[in-house]
């Protein structure tokens, strides 16, 4: 069972990082959808922004979303597969919505120092990297 | 054929971008394509390559990202015909300093060059 520190620790964190062998499980089983929930890393672990899997699984309901965590861990049953290959849709959806959000919002901000703290942000969600400059 | 390092990407071409979407020269569905490309994980070849994304052009070199082309739509072709750049398939080795970011001429020299070795092949 999480505890609320280490659930408050999860969520205060940017990337979540997901091992190499669930990201291979996850595209065995879900296909070459789960590319779009985040970057792979060089060592096949992928890492998933924080707020796209909270805003994924805010959008499912809580029984799909515990269908979901069923299927992310083992579940093999075929009526359960759909719930998980939801979630996944759903946080390869939101990690689009976002980068669309960040655009507009940088294109439409006047303060440049604002709009450079947002391209920063763009540039992590398209590149996967904290460029330090 | 290696993996393209985004760590390695150049400031000057990050730059680049960051005006030209600011500017909207590049838009925001482009940029959603390059995002998602880049999660795929790509492979490129050892030499030049260059991936079309609509209003703007990824050019790299293996697996270093060199130049962004925002304003070379379709090179002419010796023979005066216009095509557009293909995916990932410049056929000839150029020297890595040609395709240091900027210098147009330089690019359009090296596409220029492809396509007449490619009209040869």
């Amino acid at each position: 069972m999480l505890t609320f520190s280490q659930f408050i620790e999860g969520i205060a964190r940017k990337d979540l990082t997901i091992p190499r062998a669930d990201v291979e499980r996850m595209r065995e089983r879900f296909g070459d959808k789960v590319l779009k929930m985040g970057h792979l890393q060089e060592d096949g672990a992928m890492l998933v922004p924080v707020d796209c899997v909270l805003e994924a699984a805010r959008s499912l309901g809580p029984q799909t979303l515990t269908e979901a965590a069923e299927i992310l861990k083992s579940g093999q049953m075929a009526s359960m597969l759909q719930a998980g290959e939801a979630l996944v849709e759903r946080v390869g959806e939101a990690r689009e919505r976002k980068l669309r959000e960040l655009v507009r919002e940088f294109q439409a901000e006047s303060d440049e120092t604002e709009a450079h703290s947002q391209w920063k942000q763009i540039e992590k969600l398209v590149f996967g990297v904290d460029y330090l400059d | 054929m290696p993996y393209i390092d985004w760590k390695r990407l150049p400031r000057k071409l990050r730059e680049h971008m960051r005006d030209r979407l600011r500017t909207r020269e590049i838009t925001e569905d482009d940029m959603l394509k390059l995002m998602n490309w880049i999660s795929t994980n790509p492979k490129v070849p050892e030499g030049a390559w260059c991936k079309d994304f609509g209003t703007f052009k990824l050019v790299g070199y293996g697996a270093l990202p060199a130049t962004l082309l925002t304003d070379v739509r379709h090179p002419t072709t010796p023979f005066g015909r216009s095509q557009p750049i293909r995916l990932l398939i410049l056929p000839v080795k150029v020297r890595l300093r040609e395709l240091a970011v900027c210098p147009r001429s330089h690019i359009r020299r090296l596409l220029e060059v492809t396509w007449e070795v490619k009209a040869r092949m």
